[in-house]
Protein backbone atom coordinates (compact mmCIF):
# COMPACT_ATOMS: atom_id res chain seq x y z
CA UNK A 1 0.00 0.00 0.00
CA UNK A 2 1.19 3.41 -1.18
CA UNK A 3 1.41 6.61 0.89
CA UNK A 4 -1.33 8.02 -0.84
CA UNK A 5 -3.57 4.53 -0.65
CA UNK A 6 -2.93 5.33 3.36
CA UNK A 7 -3.86 9.27 3.01
CA UNK A 8 -6.63 8.27 1.20
CA UNK A 9 -8.03 5.54 3.22
CA UNK A 10 -7.26 7.74 6.29
CA UNK A 11 -9.03 10.82 5.19
CA UNK A 12 -12.32 8.40 3.60
CA UNK A 13 -12.35 6.56 7.05
CA UNK A 14 -11.52 10.36 8.91
CA UNK A 15 -14.62 12.46 7.33
CA UNK A 16 -16.74 9.61 7.84
CA UNK A 17 -16.24 8.86 10.91
CA UNK A 18 -15.52 12.84 11.90
CA UNK A 19 -19.28 13.65 10.61
CA UNK A 20 -20.99 10.52 12.15
CA UNK A 21 -19.24 11.62 15.47
CA UNK A 22 -20.48 15.04 15.23
CA UNK A 23 -24.13 14.12 14.41
CA UNK A 24 -24.51 11.50 17.56
CA UNK A 25 -22.83 14.05 19.77
CA UNK A 26 -25.45 16.67 18.40
CA UNK A 27 -28.35 14.33 19.17
CA UNK A 28 -26.58 13.06 22.59
CA UNK A 29 -26.14 16.82 23.69
CA UNK A 30 -29.49 18.23 22.48
CA UNK A 31 -31.70 18.94 25.46
CA UNK A 32 -34.73 17.75 24.08
CA UNK A 33 -37.54 15.22 25.01
CA UNK A 34 -36.14 12.19 23.59
CA UNK A 35 -39.10 10.55 23.41
CA UNK A 36 -41.89 12.11 21.38
CA UNK A 37 -45.32 10.05 21.64
CA UNK A 38 -46.16 7.35 23.47
CA UNK A 39 -46.95 4.59 21.34
CA UNK A 40 -50.24 4.46 19.08
CA UNK A 41 -51.58 8.17 20.58
CA UNK A 42 -53.37 10.61 18.64
CA UNK A 43 -50.61 12.59 16.83
CA UNK A 44 -52.74 13.99 14.06
CA UNK A 45 -50.71 17.60 13.19
CA UNK A 46 -52.39 20.32 11.11
CA UNK A 47 -50.65 23.22 10.25
CA UNK A 48 -50.82 25.79 13.16
CA UNK A 49 -52.74 28.93 11.71
CA UNK A 50 -50.33 31.64 12.53
CA UNK A 51 -47.10 29.53 10.99
CA UNK A 52 -45.17 31.82 9.59
CA UNK A 53 -44.09 29.54 6.67
CA UNK A 54 -47.43 28.78 5.25
CA UNK A 55 -49.07 32.29 5.96
CA UNK A 56 -50.97 33.62 3.45
CA UNK A 57 -50.32 30.30 1.45
CA UNK A 58 -53.68 28.77 0.53
CA UNK A 59 -54.97 25.66 2.19
CA UNK A 60 -53.35 22.51 0.57
CA UNK A 61 -56.37 20.67 -1.54
CA UNK A 62 -58.59 18.96 0.16
CA UNK A 63 -60.97 17.94 -2.66
CA UNK A 64 -59.24 18.72 -6.27
CA UNK A 65 -59.76 15.78 -8.49
CA UNK B 1 -65.33 13.16 9.82
CA UNK B 2 -62.90 13.33 12.72
CA UNK B 3 -59.08 13.63 11.83
CA UNK B 4 -57.99 10.11 11.13
CA UNK B 5 -54.94 9.53 13.69
CA UNK B 6 -51.87 8.89 12.49
CA UNK B 7 -48.69 6.58 13.73
CA UNK B 8 -45.55 8.16 15.53
CA UNK B 9 -42.18 6.78 15.72
CA UNK B 10 -41.47 6.37 19.54
CA UNK B 11 -37.76 7.49 19.54
CA UNK B 12 -35.71 10.05 17.63
CA UNK B 13 -33.27 7.10 17.27
CA UNK B 14 -35.66 4.94 15.94
CA UNK B 15 -36.34 6.88 12.54
CA UNK B 16 -32.98 7.54 12.84
CA UNK B 17 -32.16 3.96 12.57
CA UNK B 18 -35.18 3.20 10.17
CA UNK B 19 -33.70 5.69 7.51
CA UNK B 20 -30.54 3.96 7.70
CA UNK B 21 -31.61 0.61 7.59
CA UNK B 22 -33.68 1.70 4.26
CA UNK B 23 -30.41 2.67 3.15
CA UNK B 24 -27.83 0.38 4.17
CA UNK B 25 -28.43 -2.83 1.72
CA UNK B 26 -26.78 -5.38 -0.18
CA UNK B 27 -25.48 -2.80 -2.22
CA UNK B 28 -23.10 -0.96 0.54
CA UNK B 29 -21.20 -4.24 1.11
CA UNK B 30 -21.30 -5.38 -2.39
CA UNK B 31 -21.73 -2.48 -5.04
CA UNK B 32 -19.78 0.08 -3.53
CA UNK B 33 -16.06 -2.34 -3.42
CA UNK B 34 -16.68 -3.70 -6.71
CA UNK B 35 -17.01 -0.03 -7.57
CA UNK B 36 -13.88 1.73 -6.04
CA UNK B 37 -11.64 -1.40 -7.62
CA UNK B 38 -12.98 -0.69 -10.74
CA UNK B 39 -12.75 2.76 -11.28
CA UNK B 40 -9.49 3.99 -9.65
CA UNK B 41 -8.98 2.93 -6.17
CA UNK B 42 -8.60 5.61 -3.48
CA UNK B 43 -9.03 8.14 -6.50
CA UNK B 44 -12.28 6.72 -6.91
CA UNK B 45 -13.48 8.77 -3.56
CA UNK B 46 -12.54 12.46 -4.76
CA UNK B 47 -16.16 12.13 -7.35
CA UNK B 48 -17.67 9.72 -4.42
CA UNK B 49 -17.13 12.64 -1.83
CA UNK B 50 -18.32 15.49 -4.03
CA UNK B 51 -21.12 13.46 -5.11
CA UNK B 52 -22.24 12.90 -1.49
CA UNK B 53 -21.72 16.50 -0.69
CA UNK B 54 -23.70 17.78 -3.80
CA UNK B 55 -26.30 15.27 -4.23
CA UNK B 56 -26.47 12.39 -1.29
CA UNK B 57 -27.05 15.01 1.64
CA UNK B 58 -29.46 17.42 -0.41
CA UNK B 59 -30.98 14.81 -1.30
CA UNK B 60 -31.65 13.78 1.74
CA UNK B 61 -32.61 17.08 3.24
CA UNK B 62 -35.17 17.27 0.34
CA UNK B 63 -36.69 14.06 1.17
CA UNK B 64 -36.90 14.53 5.07
CA UNK B 65 -37.98 17.85 4.86
CA UNK B 66 -41.02 17.78 2.05
CA UNK B 67 -42.01 14.26 4.08
CA UNK B 68 -42.73 16.02 6.87
CA UNK B 69 -44.33 18.51 5.35
CA UNK B 70 -47.00 16.43 3.73
CA UNK B 71 -47.21 14.40 7.23
CA UNK B 72 -48.81 18.19 8.69
CA UNK B 73 -51.35 17.66 6.22
CA UNK B 74 -51.68 13.92 6.73
CA UNK B 75 -50.42 12.73 3.90
CA UNK B 76 -47.49 10.20 3.89
CA UNK B 77 -47.15 9.02 0.45
CA UNK B 78 -45.50 10.79 -2.48
CA UNK B 79 -49.36 11.60 -3.93
CA UNK B 80 -50.34 13.06 -1.17
CA UNK B 81 -47.03 14.68 -0.62
CA UNK B 82 -47.05 16.57 -3.90
CA UNK B 83 -50.44 17.57 -3.64
CA UNK B 84 -49.70 19.52 -0.42
CA UNK B 85 -46.68 20.70 -1.78
CA UNK B 86 -47.50 21.99 -5.32
CA UNK B 87 -51.35 22.32 -4.57
CA UNK B 88 -51.81 21.78 -8.39
CA UNK B 89 -54.34 19.05 -10.11
CA UNK B 90 -51.13 17.28 -11.31
CA UNK B 91 -49.31 16.68 -8.65
CA UNK B 92 -50.75 13.83 -7.27
CA UNK B 93 -50.35 11.99 -10.62
CA UNK B 94 -46.55 12.71 -10.37
CA UNK B 95 -46.49 11.04 -7.11
CA UNK B 96 -47.73 7.98 -8.50
CA UNK B 97 -43.92 7.16 -9.06
CA UNK B 98 -43.81 7.06 -5.36
CA UNK B 99 -45.89 3.98 -5.04
CA UNK B 100 -44.48 2.25 -8.32
CA UNK B 101 -40.89 2.54 -7.85
CA UNK B 102 -40.49 0.55 -4.08
CA UNK B 103 -43.68 -1.41 -5.24
CA UNK B 104 -41.67 -2.87 -8.64
CA UNK B 105 -38.48 -3.00 -6.17
CA UNK B 106 -39.90 -5.33 -3.63
CA UNK B 107 -41.02 -8.03 -5.94
CA UNK B 108 -37.47 -8.85 -6.76
CA UNK B 109 -35.39 -7.26 -3.69
CA UNK B 110 -37.61 -9.96 -1.10
CA UNK B 111 -36.36 -12.85 -3.58
CA UNK B 112 -32.43 -11.90 -3.50
CA UNK B 113 -32.90 -11.05 0.71
CA UNK B 114 -34.19 -14.84 0.63
CA UNK B 115 -31.07 -16.22 -1.09
CA UNK B 116 -28.87 -14.31 1.77
CA UNK B 117 -30.84 -15.67 4.41
CA UNK B 118 -30.76 -19.33 2.86
CA UNK B 119 -26.67 -19.20 1.83
CA UNK B 120 -26.40 -17.70 5.87
CA UNK B 121 -28.35 -21.86 6.61
CA UNK B 122 -26.51 -23.37 4.18
CA UNK B 123 -23.05 -22.02 5.55
CA UNK B 124 -24.00 -23.28 9.19
CA UNK B 125 -25.01 -26.77 7.70
CA UNK B 126 -21.53 -27.28 5.22
CA UNK B 127 -23.85 -27.08 2.05
CA UNK B 128 -21.42 -25.80 0.29
CA UNK B 129 -18.32 -26.73 2.16
CA UNK B 130 -16.48 -28.82 0.06
CA UNK B 131 -16.63 -26.19 -2.77
CA UNK B 132 -13.15 -24.20 -3.74
CA UNK B 133 -13.78 -22.81 -7.11
CA UNK B 134 -15.65 -20.16 -8.13
CA UNK B 135 -17.31 -22.18 -11.38
CA UNK B 136 -18.40 -24.58 -9.22
CA UNK B 137 -20.21 -22.02 -6.83
CA UNK B 138 -21.78 -20.89 -9.91
CA UNK B 139 -23.41 -24.01 -10.87
CA UNK B 140 -24.31 -24.26 -7.05
CA UNK B 141 -26.26 -20.51 -7.05
CA UNK B 142 -28.00 -21.47 -10.45
CA UNK B 143 -29.28 -24.90 -9.26
CA UNK B 144 -30.24 -23.47 -6.22
CA UNK B 145 -32.20 -20.61 -8.11
CA UNK B 146 -33.84 -23.61 -10.80
CA UNK B 147 -31.84 -22.24 -13.67
CA UNK B 148 -29.30 -24.11 -14.14
CA UNK B 149 -28.85 -28.04 -13.34
CA UNK B 150 -26.90 -30.52 -11.15
CA UNK B 151 -25.36 -29.57 -7.84
CA UNK B 152 -27.31 -30.22 -4.93
CA UNK B 153 -30.80 -29.10 -5.98
CA UNK B 154 -33.06 -30.54 -8.41
CA UNK B 155 -35.86 -27.91 -8.30
CA UNK B 156 -36.64 -24.63 -6.89
CA UNK B 157 -38.25 -25.64 -4.00
CA UNK B 158 -35.86 -24.76 -1.26
CA UNK B 159 -35.30 -21.03 -2.82
CA UNK B 160 -38.87 -20.94 -3.05
CA UNK B 161 -39.42 -22.03 0.68
CA UNK B 162 -36.69 -19.41 1.69
CA UNK B 163 -38.35 -16.80 -0.03
CA UNK B 164 -41.83 -17.41 1.92
CA UNK B 165 -39.94 -17.62 5.05
CA UNK B 166 -38.81 -13.95 4.14
CA UNK B 167 -41.85 -12.50 2.53
CA UNK B 168 -44.01 -13.26 5.78
CA UNK B 169 -41.07 -11.66 7.96
CA UNK B 170 -41.10 -8.56 5.91
CA UNK B 171 -45.18 -9.20 5.88
CA UNK B 172 -45.26 -9.38 9.65
CA UNK B 173 -43.30 -6.53 10.62
CA UNK B 174 -45.46 -4.17 8.52
CA UNK B 175 -48.42 -5.60 9.99
CA UNK B 176 -47.33 -4.90 13.23
CA UNK B 177 -46.99 -1.36 12.82
CA UNK B 178 -44.65 1.42 12.92
CA UNK B 179 -43.16 1.95 15.91
CA UNK B 180 -43.71 -1.87 17.34
CA UNK B 181 -42.78 -3.06 14.23
CA UNK B 182 -40.15 -0.87 11.92
CA UNK B 183 -38.62 0.78 14.77
CA UNK B 184 -38.22 -1.89 16.80
CA UNK B 185 -36.54 -4.31 14.43
CA UNK B 186 -34.15 -1.45 12.97
CA UNK B 187 -33.32 -0.80 16.91
CA UNK B 188 -32.12 -4.52 16.95
CA UNK B 189 -31.00 -5.00 13.38
CA UNK B 190 -28.44 -1.99 12.61
CA UNK B 191 -26.58 -2.74 15.98
CA UNK B 192 -25.94 -6.55 15.37
CA UNK B 193 -25.45 -5.04 11.81
CA UNK B 194 -22.56 -2.93 13.11
CA UNK B 195 -21.26 -5.49 15.39
CA UNK B 196 -20.98 -8.41 12.40
CA UNK B 197 -19.50 -6.53 10.11
CA UNK B 198 -17.02 -5.16 12.52
CA UNK B 199 -15.95 -8.84 13.34
CA UNK B 200 -15.45 -9.72 10.06
CA UNK B 201 -14.03 -7.19 8.87
CA UNK B 202 -11.42 -7.22 11.99
CA UNK B 203 -11.55 -11.25 10.58
CA UNK B 204 -10.22 -9.73 7.48
CA UNK B 205 -7.85 -7.43 9.10
CA UNK B 206 -6.10 -10.19 10.27
CA UNK B 207 -5.43 -12.75 7.71
CA UNK B 208 -1.95 -11.71 6.87
CA UNK B 209 -0.82 -13.93 4.41
CA UNK B 210 -3.10 -16.87 3.94
CA UNK B 211 -0.78 -18.12 1.42
CA UNK B 212 3.14 -18.72 2.27
CA UNK B 213 3.96 -19.32 -1.05
CA UNK B 214 2.22 -16.12 -2.51
CA UNK B 215 4.02 -13.61 0.04
CA UNK B 216 2.88 -10.61 -2.13
CA UNK B 217 -1.37 -11.60 -1.55
CA UNK B 218 -1.33 -10.13 1.62
CA UNK B 219 -3.36 -7.78 3.46
CA UNK B 220 -1.26 -4.61 3.03
CA UNK B 221 -1.19 -5.64 -0.57
CA UNK B 222 -5.15 -5.87 -0.48
CA UNK B 223 -5.67 -2.87 1.44
CA UNK B 224 -3.59 -1.24 -1.15
CA UNK B 225 -5.18 -2.62 -4.43
CA UNK B 226 -8.93 -1.10 -2.99
CA UNK B 227 -7.24 2.26 -1.88
CA UNK B 228 -3.97 3.02 -3.80
CA UNK B 229 -5.45 6.09 -6.04
CA UNK B 230 -4.98 6.03 -9.79
CA UNK B 231 -5.56 9.80 -10.51
CA UNK B 232 -5.30 9.29 -14.29
CA UNK B 233 -9.27 8.00 -14.03
CA UNK B 234 -10.44 10.98 -12.86
CA UNK B 235 -10.23 12.73 -16.06
CA UNK B 236 -13.01 9.77 -17.37
CA UNK B 237 -17.06 10.94 -16.99
CA UNK B 238 -17.67 7.08 -16.66
CA UNK B 239 -15.52 7.48 -13.35
CA UNK B 240 -17.70 10.46 -12.10
CA UNK B 241 -21.11 9.07 -13.12
CA UNK B 242 -19.81 5.47 -11.72
CA UNK B 243 -19.33 7.83 -8.10
CA UNK B 244 -22.67 9.93 -8.54
CA UNK B 245 -24.67 6.43 -8.98
CA UNK B 246 -23.33 4.81 -6.35
CA UNK B 247 -23.77 7.92 -3.99
CA UNK B 248 -27.29 7.80 -5.64
CA UNK B 249 -28.09 4.34 -5.00
CA UNK B 250 -27.37 3.91 -1.60
CA UNK B 251 -29.24 6.74 0.04
CA UNK B 252 -32.49 5.07 -0.76
CA UNK B 253 -33.36 8.41 -2.29
CA UNK B 254 -36.59 8.57 -4.88
CA UNK B 255 -37.50 6.06 -3.32
CA UNK B 256 -40.85 8.03 -2.13
CA UNK B 257 -39.36 5.77 1.66
CA UNK B 258 -37.63 8.12 3.73
CA UNK B 259 -40.44 11.03 2.74
CA UNK B 260 -42.77 8.43 4.18
CA UNK B 261 -40.89 7.81 7.07
CA UNK B 262 -40.35 11.46 7.67
CA UNK B 263 -44.38 12.24 7.61
CA UNK B 264 -44.39 10.27 10.65
CA UNK B 265 -42.66 13.28 12.63
CA UNK B 266 -44.47 16.05 14.09
CA UNK B 267 -44.33 19.69 12.63
CA UNK B 268 -41.37 20.67 14.97
CA UNK B 269 -39.11 17.53 15.21
CA UNK B 270 -36.19 18.04 14.12
CA UNK B 271 -35.25 16.67 10.52
CA UNK B 272 -31.77 19.08 9.39
CA UNK B 273 -29.69 16.58 12.09
CA UNK B 274 -31.66 13.55 11.85
CA UNK B 275 -31.21 13.31 8.09
CA UNK B 276 -27.63 14.09 8.08
CA UNK B 277 -26.78 11.83 10.30
CA UNK B 278 -28.77 8.82 8.77
CA UNK B 279 -26.99 9.81 5.44
CA UNK B 280 -23.67 9.61 7.74
CA UNK B 281 -24.74 6.38 9.03
CA UNK B 282 -24.83 4.87 5.70
CA UNK B 283 -21.43 5.90 4.35
CA UNK B 284 -20.12 4.74 7.54
CA UNK B 285 -21.79 0.83 6.57
CA UNK B 286 -20.84 1.52 3.38
CA UNK B 287 -17.08 2.90 2.89
CA UNK B 288 -16.07 1.95 6.51
CA UNK B 289 -17.14 -2.13 6.67
CA UNK B 290 -18.39 -2.54 3.07
CA UNK B 291 -15.14 -1.43 1.63
CA UNK B 292 -13.12 -3.41 4.03
CA UNK B 293 -14.37 -7.07 3.81
CA UNK B 294 -14.88 -8.50 -0.22
CA UNK B 295 -12.14 -6.90 -2.15
CA UNK B 296 -9.57 -7.25 0.16
CA UNK B 297 -10.64 -10.98 1.38
CA UNK B 298 -10.89 -11.65 -2.52
CA UNK B 299 -7.76 -10.15 -3.05
CA UNK B 300 -6.02 -12.56 -0.75
CA UNK B 301 -7.41 -15.89 -2.27
CA UNK B 302 -8.05 -14.55 -5.81
CA UNK B 303 -5.16 -12.09 -6.67
CA UNK B 304 -5.47 -8.78 -8.15
CA UNK B 305 -6.83 -10.02 -11.71
CA UNK B 306 -9.06 -12.70 -9.70
CA UNK B 307 -10.74 -10.03 -8.28
CA UNK B 308 -10.75 -7.62 -10.84
CA UNK B 309 -13.02 -9.95 -12.41
CA UNK B 310 -15.13 -10.83 -9.51
CA UNK B 311 -15.89 -7.61 -9.65
CA UNK B 312 -16.62 -7.04 -13.23
CA UNK B 313 -18.95 -9.63 -13.22
CA UNK B 314 -21.33 -7.96 -10.54
CA UNK B 315 -22.39 -7.25 -7.38
CA UNK B 316 -24.19 -11.13 -7.06
CA UNK B 317 -21.14 -12.88 -8.84
CA UNK B 318 -19.16 -11.20 -6.09
CA UNK B 319 -21.45 -11.82 -2.93
CA UNK B 320 -22.70 -15.10 -4.12
CA UNK B 321 -19.81 -16.81 -5.69
CA UNK B 322 -16.66 -15.04 -4.82
CA UNK B 323 -17.25 -14.78 -0.93
CA UNK B 324 -18.61 -17.94 -0.25
CA UNK B 325 -15.66 -19.97 -2.02
CA UNK B 326 -13.39 -17.40 -0.02
CA UNK B 327 -14.74 -18.13 2.96
CA UNK B 328 -14.66 -21.61 2.68
CA UNK B 329 -11.12 -21.00 2.47
CA UNK B 330 -10.49 -19.26 5.94
CA UNK B 331 -10.94 -21.29 9.43
CA UNK B 332 -14.53 -21.69 11.01
CA UNK B 333 -15.11 -20.40 7.81
CA UNK B 334 -18.72 -21.94 8.50
CA UNK B 335 -19.11 -19.63 11.07
CA UNK B 336 -17.81 -16.52 9.26
CA UNK B 337 -20.25 -17.28 6.06
CA UNK B 338 -23.44 -17.20 8.37
CA UNK B 339 -22.22 -13.85 9.59
CA UNK B 340 -21.49 -12.72 6.33
CA UNK B 341 -25.10 -13.81 4.63
CA UNK B 342 -26.88 -12.68 8.09
CA UNK B 343 -25.35 -9.38 7.57
CA UNK B 344 -26.36 -9.13 3.89
CA UNK B 345 -29.82 -10.78 5.23
CA UNK B 346 -30.12 -8.07 7.84
CA UNK B 347 -29.15 -5.29 5.50
CA UNK B 348 -31.86 -6.10 3.01
CA UNK B 349 -34.91 -6.65 5.25
CA UNK B 350 -34.44 -3.60 6.96
CA UNK B 351 -35.04 -2.19 3.12
CA UNK B 352 -37.38 -4.24 2.12
CA UNK B 353 -39.75 -2.73 4.86
CA UNK B 354 -39.24 0.35 4.08
CA UNK B 355 -40.23 -0.38 0.23
CA UNK B 356 -44.42 -1.44 1.38
CA UNK B 357 -44.55 1.53 4.14
CA UNK B 358 -45.15 3.91 1.32
CA UNK B 359 -48.14 1.82 -0.47
CA UNK B 360 -49.32 1.29 3.74
CA UNK B 361 -49.69 4.91 4.16
CA UNK B 362 -51.29 5.56 0.63
CA UNK B 363 -54.08 3.28 1.51
CA UNK B 364 -54.20 4.52 5.26
CA UNK B 365 -53.80 8.54 4.42
CA UNK B 366 -55.89 8.54 1.30
CA UNK B 367 -58.89 5.56 1.61
CA UNK B 368 -58.87 5.93 5.10
CA UNK B 369 -57.80 1.89 5.58
CA UNK B 370 -56.45 0.40 9.12
CA UNK B 371 -53.17 -0.81 8.78
CA UNK B 372 -53.77 -4.66 9.45
CA UNK B 373 -56.43 -4.44 6.41
CA UNK B 374 -53.65 -2.36 3.97
CA UNK B 375 -50.56 -4.57 5.04
CA UNK B 376 -52.61 -7.99 3.96
CA UNK B 377 -53.87 -6.61 0.72
CA UNK B 378 -50.32 -5.25 -0.14
CA UNK B 379 -48.99 -8.35 0.67
CA UNK B 380 -51.35 -10.82 -1.53
CA UNK B 381 -50.79 -7.85 -4.46
CA UNK B 382 -46.73 -8.23 -3.63
CA UNK B 383 -47.01 -12.50 -3.19
CA UNK B 384 -48.75 -12.58 -6.44
CA UNK B 385 -46.42 -10.58 -8.75
CA UNK B 386 -43.22 -11.58 -7.26
CA UNK B 387 -43.65 -15.22 -8.75
CA UNK B 388 -42.78 -13.67 -11.73
CA UNK B 389 -39.23 -12.63 -10.48
CA UNK B 390 -39.27 -15.83 -9.15
CA UNK B 391 -40.01 -18.26 -11.90
CA UNK B 392 -39.47 -15.54 -14.57
CA UNK B 393 -35.46 -15.01 -13.42
CA UNK B 394 -33.93 -17.22 -16.13
CA UNK B 395 -36.14 -14.97 -18.77
CA UNK B 396 -34.70 -12.07 -17.26
CA UNK B 397 -37.92 -10.49 -15.78
CA UNK B 398 -35.65 -9.85 -12.46
CA UNK B 399 -33.35 -7.64 -14.62
CA UNK B 400 -36.44 -6.07 -16.21
CA UNK B 401 -38.23 -5.00 -13.02
CA UNK B 402 -34.79 -4.00 -12.06
CA UNK B 403 -34.32 -1.61 -15.01
CA UNK B 404 -38.08 0.18 -14.63
CA UNK B 405 -38.10 0.82 -11.24
CA UNK B 406 -34.71 0.76 -9.69
CA UNK B 407 -32.57 2.36 -12.40
CA UNK B 408 -35.17 4.74 -14.48
CA UNK B 409 -38.34 5.24 -12.70
CA UNK B 410 -36.39 6.10 -8.92
CA UNK B 411 -33.98 8.52 -11.02
CA UNK B 412 -36.79 10.42 -12.62
CA UNK B 413 -38.77 10.59 -9.10
CA UNK B 414 -35.89 11.94 -7.43
CA UNK B 415 -35.21 14.50 -10.41
CA UNK B 416 -39.05 15.11 -9.48
CA UNK B 417 -38.78 16.15 -6.40
CA UNK B 418 -36.28 18.19 -6.36
CA UNK B 419 -37.83 20.15 -9.06
CA UNK B 420 -40.74 20.51 -7.39
CA UNK B 421 -38.87 21.34 -3.60
CA UNK B 422 -37.34 24.27 -6.13
CA UNK B 423 -40.05 25.51 -7.73
CA UNK B 424 -42.41 24.86 -5.04
CA UNK B 425 -41.76 25.25 -2.12
CA UNK B 426 -39.16 27.28 -3.35
CA UNK B 427 -34.64 27.95 -1.80
CA UNK B 428 -35.64 30.31 1.44
CA UNK B 429 -38.89 28.63 2.28
CA UNK B 430 -37.17 25.13 2.07
CA UNK B 431 -34.48 25.81 4.08
CA UNK B 432 -36.81 27.67 6.64
CA UNK B 433 -38.89 25.01 6.38
CA UNK B 434 -35.50 22.18 6.68
CA UNK B 435 -34.65 23.79 9.74
CA UNK B 436 -38.16 24.03 11.45
CA UNK B 437 -37.30 22.56 14.52
CA UNK B 438 -33.90 21.82 13.58
CA UNK B 439 -31.05 21.07 16.42
CA UNK B 440 -28.60 21.49 14.28
CA UNK B 441 -28.04 25.16 12.06
CA UNK B 442 -26.36 24.35 9.13
CA UNK B 443 -24.57 27.62 7.00
CA UNK B 444 -26.93 29.84 4.88
CA UNK B 445 -24.96 29.52 1.94
CA UNK B 446 -25.68 25.84 1.90
CA UNK B 447 -28.92 26.35 0.96
CA UNK B 448 -27.81 27.07 -2.79
CA UNK B 449 -26.74 23.63 -3.26
CA UNK B 450 -30.35 22.61 -4.03
CA UNK B 451 -29.88 24.20 -7.54
CA UNK B 452 -26.22 22.32 -7.78
CA UNK B 453 -28.11 18.90 -6.91
CA UNK B 454 -31.24 19.79 -9.97
CA UNK B 455 -28.16 20.42 -12.63
CA UNK B 456 -26.02 17.37 -11.59
CA UNK B 457 -28.84 15.34 -11.48
CA UNK B 458 -30.33 16.04 -14.78
CA UNK B 459 -26.79 15.92 -16.23
CA UNK B 460 -26.44 12.58 -14.68
CA UNK B 461 -30.08 11.35 -16.29
CA UNK B 462 -29.65 12.80 -19.51
CA UNK B 463 -25.85 10.60 -19.66
CA UNK B 464 -27.65 7.49 -18.35
CA UNK B 465 -30.83 8.15 -20.76
CA UNK B 466 -28.47 8.40 -24.03
CA UNK B 467 -26.20 5.19 -23.30
CA UNK B 468 -28.31 3.13 -20.91
CA UNK B 469 -31.42 2.92 -20.64
CA UNK B 470 -32.84 3.85 -24.32
CA UNK B 471 -30.85 0.77 -25.70
CA UNK B 472 -32.07 -1.27 -23.13
CA UNK B 473 -36.09 -0.17 -24.32
CA UNK B 474 -35.13 -0.36 -27.70
CA UNK B 475 -33.82 -4.27 -27.47
CA UNK B 476 -37.24 -5.81 -28.71
CA UNK B 477 -37.87 -2.75 -31.49
CA UNK B 478 -34.46 -3.67 -32.55
CA UNK B 479 -35.21 -6.84 -32.84
CA UNK B 480 -38.29 -6.59 -34.68
CA UNK B 481 -36.32 -4.08 -37.08
CA UNK B 482 -34.04 -6.27 -38.33
CA UNK B 483 -36.08 -9.66 -38.78
CA UNK B 484 -35.97 -9.16 -42.41
CA UNK B 485 -32.29 -9.11 -42.92
CA UNK B 486 -30.21 -12.02 -42.86
CA UNK B 487 -29.57 -13.91 -40.15
CA UNK B 488 -26.02 -12.30 -39.73
CA UNK B 489 -26.98 -9.02 -39.21
CA UNK B 490 -30.45 -10.02 -37.39
CA UNK B 491 -30.47 -8.85 -32.94
CA UNK B 492 -31.16 -11.32 -30.65
CA UNK B 493 -34.50 -12.27 -30.61
CA UNK B 494 -36.26 -10.92 -27.31
CA UNK B 495 -38.18 -13.58 -25.28
CA UNK B 496 -41.63 -12.83 -25.12
CA UNK B 497 -41.77 -12.66 -21.22
CA UNK B 498 -39.49 -9.21 -21.60
CA UNK B 499 -42.44 -8.00 -23.54
CA UNK B 500 -44.97 -9.09 -20.96
CA UNK B 501 -43.34 -7.90 -18.03
CA UNK B 502 -43.08 -4.24 -19.80
CA UNK B 503 -47.07 -4.52 -20.46
CA UNK B 504 -47.43 -5.94 -17.26
CA UNK B 505 -45.19 -2.69 -15.56
CA UNK B 506 -47.17 -0.44 -17.20
CA UNK B 507 -50.71 -1.59 -16.42
CA UNK B 508 -49.45 -1.64 -12.91
CA UNK B 509 -48.43 1.85 -13.22
CA UNK B 510 -52.20 2.88 -14.90
CA UNK B 511 -54.01 1.03 -11.58
CA UNK B 512 -51.49 2.93 -9.85
CA UNK B 513 -52.52 6.33 -11.60
CA UNK B 514 -56.51 4.92 -11.03
CA UNK B 515 -56.60 4.53 -7.57
CA UNK B 516 -54.82 8.06 -6.86
CA UNK B 517 -57.58 9.28 -9.30
CA UNK B 518 -60.47 7.31 -6.94
CA UNK B 519 -58.85 8.69 -3.52
CA UNK B 520 -59.09 12.18 -4.72
CA UNK B 521 -62.53 11.70 -6.00
CA UNK B 522 -63.78 10.46 -3.03
CA UNK B 523 -62.22 13.06 -1.11
CA UNK B 524 -63.82 15.67 -2.96
CA UNK B 525 -66.87 13.90 -2.29
CA UNK B 526 -66.58 13.37 1.20
CA UNK B 527 -65.83 16.84 1.31
CA UNK B 528 -68.60 18.33 -0.96
CA UNK B 529 -71.20 16.13 1.99
CA UNK B 530 -69.35 17.75 4.52
CA UNK B 531 -69.98 20.96 3.12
Amino acid sequence: MTAAGWIFLVVSWGAILALCGFCFWKIMTTTRENIHAPLDIDTDEHDPQGDADTRGAPAPPQGVA
Amino acid sequence: MAPRQRENWGTRLGIIFAVAGSAVGLGNFLRFPGQVCQNGGGAFMIPYFISFLLLGIPLCWIEWTMGRYGGRYAHGSLPGIFDAVVQRPWAKYAGVLGLFVPLVIFFYYTYVESWCLAYSVFSLLGSYAQIDKPEQMQAFLSAFQGIGSGGKFNSIGVAYGFFLLTFVANMVVIYVGLARGIELLCKIAIPVLLVAGIVLLVRILTLGTPDPNRIDMNITHAYGFMWNPNFSVLTQPKVWLAAAGQVFFTLSVGLGAIMTYASYLRANDDVALSSTTAASMNELFEVIIGGSIVIPAAYLFLGPEGTLEAARRGTFDLGFVTMPVILNKIPFGEIFGFYWFFLLFLAGITSSISLLQPLVSFLEDEFGWDRHKAAIAIGIFCFVISHACIFGLGAGVLDEFDFWGGQLAITVCALLEVLIFLRYMGIERGWRELHRGADVQWPAWLRYVFVVTAVYLGAIIMYWAAFEWVPWIMKPFGYLVTMGLPPHWRAAPVQPAILWTRAGLLLMLLVLLALVRLAWWRRARRAGGAA
